[in-house]
């Protein structure tokens, strides 16, 4: 008999979604849908703000990743300004953001998905968590506690805090950055690369205990977008956008931000709040397209760092390249750690990164700017149009999980149906689908920021499953 | 920003540098467990909405060892995590908590919540003033 299963909420991500798996009479899977329940909003409520207000608005979207929204907000206003900001202004920003990655990534791995890897997919609910980590192996509970420690303690020592720093502004950063800073952080810089080498050690064995989920978890040909330095390289700040086939092969190349409207276009669902985004010159849903960093990886030939390329070198010798499997998600996270570490220090030993020139200062010279970066989760666009006050008359985000919608929801069914088997339902096989959206780590406050045309359904479910009733605007 | 909210924090910017390291959080998160381990009194301090206004309440934190937990971490998961993963804990470890009166938009304390956080200061001051030995209980 046809039946629905409900996986809500998804656990041990950030925001709120919940999963619906559609059984068919056959008890074969028909359907499996990843539905968004949250409403923020901010592309609305910003209207008539002053321009120079969104980087600290935007940046309220989330308490995980407010630099992202910052450095990419801000990068909107300064095309409003019409301004080049100072070299050293891009380098803190650059530096800010790398930060920003670190400690997201940590979060994602060890706390989010390693109790799945170290405990295993079938382990008990009640084990699977964070503290599950701390009694099997405490050193990977203090590693990741320290990365992200790390990640935090840059962000507060470059901007003031650690969450919602009001340092990037419209122009560069609102101050230089102090020699005793600067030295702090260098000295942190070495814990973290022992922590992830200690990591890494521990990982590549474990990620091999998991040939069924690398073979199901999002595994199927998609584009890749993201930002690269124009050289091949890894880049997160600024660069030509670049689009990437199934087969490796570069489909489109130094992609202009303002141009997006051109090759990106977002699709309403009416069953979650989150739009779908895809490559326009394919259609949609053809033109699904992954973000982030497996995507970061398949759009270069190498990090750009020693460490970081080595263990990349080694990741595409086992798997392949592209890297198709959303399961090594995991495995791109502790390579990018690696490089924006050493990105870092590289960044840090140049003398000028204490200059004091870190601010241009102008008034509204376009009425509309554009903004891209990589986030953590993959590459983050605002776009705003002003009047001639500078006052915002509209704003469009498109957020690195609204980029993998479509990516998680396909995921979602593969998982389903390879793991949800003749209806039968194991606590091992409820958590893969978890774990296949896991490993995108999405970040649902962010990308749910959308108001207007509200995709409202209710479905009213009987205690056998039976779909009793449908209310839908 | 929601008014007597901000006890805890208030409380924590009344306590005097040279007493104790304080760290001041809107939320307790994994990375204070390092902190939390090295320790050898913990003193939370906190908004309470289940007691009545502007009262002062002490308790004592025993850590929860087993906890499953998602993304809201309490004082006692918090001192249990930093006894798993860290293989130490404090001594001991107390939550102060201060009755709200309002929680309205705002970013400053009501005055009689004012006068709430310098009570629960001057609670935490005693507490790690007296300091606390694992063998022969308080001095």
């Amino acid at each position: 008999m046809a039946h629905k299963i409900l996986i809500d909420p998804v656990t041990r991500i950030e925001g709120h979604a919940k999963v619906t798996v559609q059984i068919g009479d056959d008890g074969r899977i028909a359907d499996a849908r990843l539905h968004i329940t949250q409403l923020r909003g901010f592309e609305k409520f910003c209207e008539n703000r002053p321009f120079y207000e969104m980087p600290s608005l935007m940046a309220r979207i989330c308490g995980i990743c407010p630099v992202s929204h910052l450095i990419a907000s801000s990068k909107a206003c300064d095309a409003i300004l019409g301004v080049n900001i100072p070299a050293n202004a891009a380098r803190l920003r650059r530096i800010l953001n790398l930060a920003q990655i670190l400690q997201s990534h940590a979060l994602s791995v060890f706390h989010l998905s390693s109790p799945d890897l170290l405990l295993g997919m079938d382990s008990p609910a009640e084990k699977r968590h964070l503290f599950g980590v701390a009694a099997e192996a405490p050193e990977v509970a203090r590693d990741g506690i320290r990365l992200r420690q790390i990640g935090q303690q840059i962000i507060e020592l470059l901007g003031g805090k650690r969450i919602h720093p009001a340092w990037v502004v419209p122009g560069g950063v609102s101050a230089p950055l102090a020699e005793e800073k600067r030295d702090q952080i260098q000295a942190m810089l070495p814990d973290g690369l022992a922590a992830l080498d200690r990591t890494l050690d521990r990982f590549r064995e474990i990620f091999q205990r998991f040939p069924e989920e690398m073979e199901s978890f999002a595994n199927f040909p998609s584009l890749f977008l993201g930002l690269t330095d124009g050289a091949g390289k890894l880049e997160y700040y600024d660069g030509p956008l670049r689009v990437v086939g199934a087969d490796g092969n570069v489909v489109a190349n130094a992609l202009r931000p303002e141009d997006y409207p051109k090759y990106l276009g977002e699709v309403a669902e009416n069953d979650s709040y989150l739009k779908s985004a895809y490559y326009l010159p394919m259609g949609y849903p053809d033109g699904i397209y992954r973000v982030g960093p497996l995507a970061r990886l398949n759009l270069v030939t190498h990090c750009g760092t020693p460490r970081a390329d080595h263990e990349l070198g080694a990741l595409r010798t086992f798997a392949g390249s592209p890297l198709a499997s959303s399961f090594h998600y995991h495995h791109a996270r502790l390579i990018e750690m690696l490089h924006v570490i050493e990105r870092m220090q590289e960044l840090l030993a140049d003398p000028d990164v204490l200059s004091a020139h870190v601010r241009a200062f102008s008034e509204p010279n376009c009425e509309e700017g554009v903004g891209i970066s990589e986030a953590p989760r993959g590459t983050l666009l605002h776009h705003y149009k002003v009047d001639r006050h500078g006052l915002i008359q509209w704003a469009n985000l498109i957020i690195a999980t609204g980029h993998n919608n479509l990516a998680m929801n396909r995921g979602v069914k593969q998982v389903a149906e390879y793991f949800v088997r003749d209806g039968k339902l194991s606590e091992g096989a409820l958590n893969r689908v978890e774990a296949v959206v896991r490993a995108f780590d999405p970040c649902l406050s962010c990308s749910t920021h959308a108001a207007g045309q509200m995709a409202l359904r209710i479905e009213l479910v009987g205690s056998d499953g039976a779909l009793l009733d449908c209310v839908a605007r | 920003m929601r008014e007597d909210d901000g006890l805890g924090c208030r409380a924590a910017e009344m306590m005097q540098p040279e007493d104790a390291d304080v760290f001041t959080c809107r939320q307790l998160t994994p990375e204070l467990a390092a902190a939390v381990s090295v320790a050898s009194i913990v003193v939370f301090l906190d908004a309470s909405v289940s007691q009545a206004a502007f009262t002062v309440a002490v308790h004592a934190v025993d850590p929860e060892l087993t906890a499953a937990w998602s993304h809201h971490l309490t004082p006692a998961m918090l001192v249990g995590l930093a006894a798993r993963t860290y293989g130490a804990r404090p001594a001991a470890a107390f939550l102060i908590s201060g009755g709200v009166g309002r929680l309205g938009w705002g970013a400053e304390l009501t005055s009689a919540a004012e006068r709430c956080a310098t009570e629960m200061a001057a609670a935490a001051s005693r507490l790690v003033k007296q300091r606390y030995d694992p063998t022969t209980g308080w001095r």
